[in-house]
């Protein structure tokens, strides 16, 4: 027979957060048949009188009054499951009616506070960063290092203090990964599946995983190394790492690994484990070459679309069918449009690979293209200068973010420039990339539909028709969903392209007409 | 934050103009009522519920936002005794003074659902339904969570019924039955703001806008929140007092400005996950109100 105990704490507040979790959590206790938390209000007694488990003490109890009643089962130790639920109760601190959230104040207490925690998302001054790292590597946590300015030698002492314990040092500066479905920082919301990735590339990984998710595929992991892994220095530790991880995971049947071209020695290392995984690896090294990582059996890919609908093949899932883009046709309507005069092209992004594979798309095509970004110094542009020709910007380079908040979070800087380029009477084409996720700005489009609005007016006044194609990265499952940001560009006026490839084939397409 | 000599001046940056009016004469000895990480409740000489709120908690009623993190530092607890003098408010022994001059006065205003063409408000409220659905927390008003016990489940169970009831009662009109239904929801739910106070809020708040077809559900709910305050916490029982004036935190009222626009567009998620981020369930439960309202208002609409 079963045994109910009522205790009631006089004017002890706790909120709804810790109520109900306490609740659920107790009635999870061996021994406990079922067990509520409640303030002690009439509708509340009588709630447990409807159940027969309303007693004198319970009756007595007053709103402000804090109501726990548990029912054991029979032969169970009361004291101890009362003792259990008071644990549970103490152990969450009272939190406050608007938040709910806990604040810690050192990684210590956060890691003894939080039960089961096994990973620490670190994003403080990069000054700061590396000494919190060592501390949540220290107390047996993962971590995720959000931030940047961390030194190189601090890097590889973390990379290598993480290996020897086997954890994972994901970053500096890393930006998004997904952990058993959990997206992290400026991860999008997509299906789990099958799918492994491994990046050192925050929107490229971003990027492949919402394509995987458009192609009916989904993510088991998305590991980030942070940009400077597969540096010769650094040794691609974490990448590495990575992989094997990936190879050992028995839901991870393809791995996708994303990079730019790492330092020679590194490549080998890397194509070493690629050959050694003992499953498909598909290579996207972002302006990379082919050659190396077929001869170590991996399945090269030239872009991020590619990247994906070779996953999603080797995964065994026929992608969703889509049809093929013409950017040739689709440039050539702008082109007849354009005045005299209207030649270049200008990319204005928040992701860096997305600038990336649009603006090598562009140079490819033979044509010159300038960056803050631009590996070869005669193209280089500094932040801050005038755009020359066909320029590509990333806003959230270093240089464009010191003291700032990134552009995927706050797009102020990119915003002034759209109206900025849409002055000048020799641009044709501005392309601009809208990235969703849990860290991103809530609503990135409505904050720089007014500048898209009075770009596209100040070229109509001046009698030119500007052309505007953006790119909006990410799932149905976001909030706010890439379909509904996207209809929001489309009614603005603006030409919606589909992926990041696809972008970087119609920009490309706009460029050559246009300059022709 | 100041340091001067033994005690710390803590600058209030934001509060609600109502609560800083009143503030500036008081004079006296209340008390601190319960603490939170991020909130203060204290009461006043005259027993008035008042909030102390961290930073980037948001305006709210009765709430006076200070430039602190969170209070842990100050090492608060209930039943210390609280100065009130000349718009600041000190805690006695703990060295911590609120200074109120130069904070932003935050006027809540209701907006007017009239301009909305008819379906126009029933669409706000269908699309409102829909996210609140797919993204509120279960546990309230959206039914019970998996694995929920049977006491949890009675009491959405009984949340259910009392919707039920008062929505009938709102419908057909009569003063009596809506006070009944009203007392059906009062104080059900578990936490410190319970679930059923969460929902009324919600649907007294639609009530509260200009021109509202339910504005006869304003007096009953007065009338019960005078006689019957006891029934839920003096938290809730403030928030909804509050709320019959149409003042509620400013989240919620820049949720039904957007609604009122007829056109909320893709707004209206970014609005809503900031209303759904309001405690546990709180923000849900709420929504579920104004949904309930927003449909009610429909109706009657209809109806004349």
């Amino acid at each position: 027979m079963s045994t109910t105990t009522a205790v009631v704490r006089k004017n002890t507040y706790y909120d709804s957060v810790s109520l109900m979790s306490v609740s659920t959590k107790a009635n999870a206790l061996d021994g406990v048949e079922q067990a509520f938390t409640a303030m002690g209000t009439e509708m509340n007694k009588g709630v447990l009188e409807n159940l027969g488990l309303l007693t004198e003490e319970l009756r007595a109890a007053e709103s402000g009054d804090l109501m726990i009643v548990l029912v054991a089962e029979d032969g169970a130790d009361t004291g101890a499951l009362l003792s259990g639920v008071e644990d549970l109760l103490t152990r969450k601190a009272p939190a406050s009616a608007a938040g709910g959230e806990v604040t810690y104040r050192t990684i210590a207490s956060a890691a003894a506070g939080i039960e089961g925690a096994n990973l620490a998302v670190i994003a403080v001054n990069g000054a700061y960063a590396a000494r919190e790292a060592r501390k949540a590597l220290e107390s047996g946590l993962h971590v995720m290092m959000f931030s940047d300015n961390v030194t190189v030698e601090d890097e590889i002492a973390l990379k290598n203090l993480a290996h020897s314990k086997g954890l994972f040092m994901m970053g500096p500066d890393c930006g998004t990964a997904i952990v058993n479905n959990v997206a992290l920082c400026f991860g999008n919301k997509v299906r789990p599946g099958s799918i492994g990735v491994v990046a050192a590339s925050g929107t490229g990984s971003q990027e492949v995983s919402v394509r995987v998710h458009a192609l009916g595929g989904g993510i088991s992991q998305l590991i980030g190394t942070g940009g400077r892994d597969l540096s010769e220095r650094v040794g691609g530790i974490m990448m590495v790492d990575g992989i094997r991880a990936l190879a050992a995971d028995p839901a991870t049947d393809v791995i996708v690994l994303v990079s730019k071209p790492p330092a020679p020695s590194v490549e080998k290392k890397v194509l070493a484990e690629v050959a050694a995984a003992g499953k498909p690896v598909v290579v996207w090294f972002i302006d990379g070459s082919e050659e190396a990582v077929t001869a170590a059996g991996g399945h090269f890919a030239s872009g991020s679309l590619q990247a994906a609908r070779t996953a999603v093949g080797l995964a065994g899932l026929a992608p969703a069918a889509a049809g093929e883009f013409d950017a040739e046709a689709a440039a050539a309507q702008v082109a007849a449009r354009l005045a005299d005069g209207q030649k270049y092209v200008r990319g204005l992004f928040c992701g860096g690979t997305l600038c990336d594979e649009t603006m090598y798309a562009v140079r490819d095509a033979g044509l010159d293209v300038w960056s803050n970004i631009q590996k070869d110094p005669a193209f280089r542009l500094p932040a801050g200068s005038a755009s020359r020709g066909h320029t590509f910007l990333d806003f959230g380079d270093d240089d464009f973010t010191n003291g700032r908040p990134h552009p995927m979070i706050d797009p102020a800087l990119r915003i002034e420039r759209i109206v900025e380029e849409a002055k000048d009477p020799e641009v044709a084409a501005l392309v601009l990339d809208f990235v969703l996720g849990f860290g991103s700005h809530e609503d990135p489009v409505g904050t720089t539909l007014p500048a898209i609005e009075e770009a596209l007016r100040l070229a109509r006044d001046a009698g030119r028709h500007l052309e505007i194609v953006a790119y909006v990265l990410g799932t149905d499952l976001d909030t706010p969903s890439v379909a509904a940001q996207s209809d929001a560009l489309r009614a603005a006026g603006v030409t919606v392209t589909l992926s990041s490839t696809e972008t970087g084939q119609f920009a490309r397409a706009i460029a050559k007409k246009a300059q022709a | 934050m100041e340091d001067h000599g033994d005690t710390v001046t803590v600058p209030v940056l934001s509060g609600d103009a109502r609560l800083l009016d009143l503030l500036e004469p008081l004079r006296g000895k209340g008390s601190v009522h319960s603490v939170f990480a991020r909130v203060v409740n204290l009461l006043t000489p005259d027993g008035t519920l008042i909030a102390l709120a961290a930073r980037g908690s948001g305006d709210a009623p009765r709430t006076l936002t200070a430039d602190v993190s969170d209070w842990s530092a100050y090492h608060l607890s209930a039943g210390l005794g609280v100065t009130f003098a000349t718009g600041n408010v000190s805690v006695d022994g703990r060295r911590l003074r609120l200074a109120t001059v130069g904070a932003r006065a935050w006027r809540p205003a209701a907006p007017s659902l009239a301009a909305p063409p008819p379906g126009v408000v029933a669409a706000a409220a269908d699309a409102l339904d829909r996210i609140c659905r797919a993204h509120g927390p279960l546990g309230g008003m959206l039914g019970a969570a998996p694995g929920a016990g049977p006491m949890e489940r009675a009491v959405v169970d009984a949340l259910h019924a009392g919707r039920t009831t008062l929505l009938d009662a709102v419908r057909d009109g009569g003063a009596a039955p809506v006070r009944l239904g009203v007392l059906a929801l009062l104080g059900l739910g578990p936490g410190l703001t319970p679930a059923g106070d969460d929902f009324l809020t919600g649907l007294a708040l639609v009530a509260a806008l200009p021109g509202s077809r339910l504005a006869a559900l304003r007096p009953p709910l007065r009338e019960v929140l005078a006689a019957h305050g006891r029934r839920t916490t003096a938290l809730s029982l403030a928030t909804l007092h509050e709320a019959a004036e149409g003042r509620v935190r400013s989240e919620l009222l820049a949720l039904v400005a957007l609604l009122a626009t007829g056109d909320p567009g893709a707004a209206l998620h970014a609005s809503v996950r900031k209303v759904l981020a309001i405690g546990h369930s709180s923000g849900g439960d709420t929504l579920s109100g104004l949904v309930a309202g927003l449909h009610l208002e429909e109706e009657l609409r209809g109806s004349l």
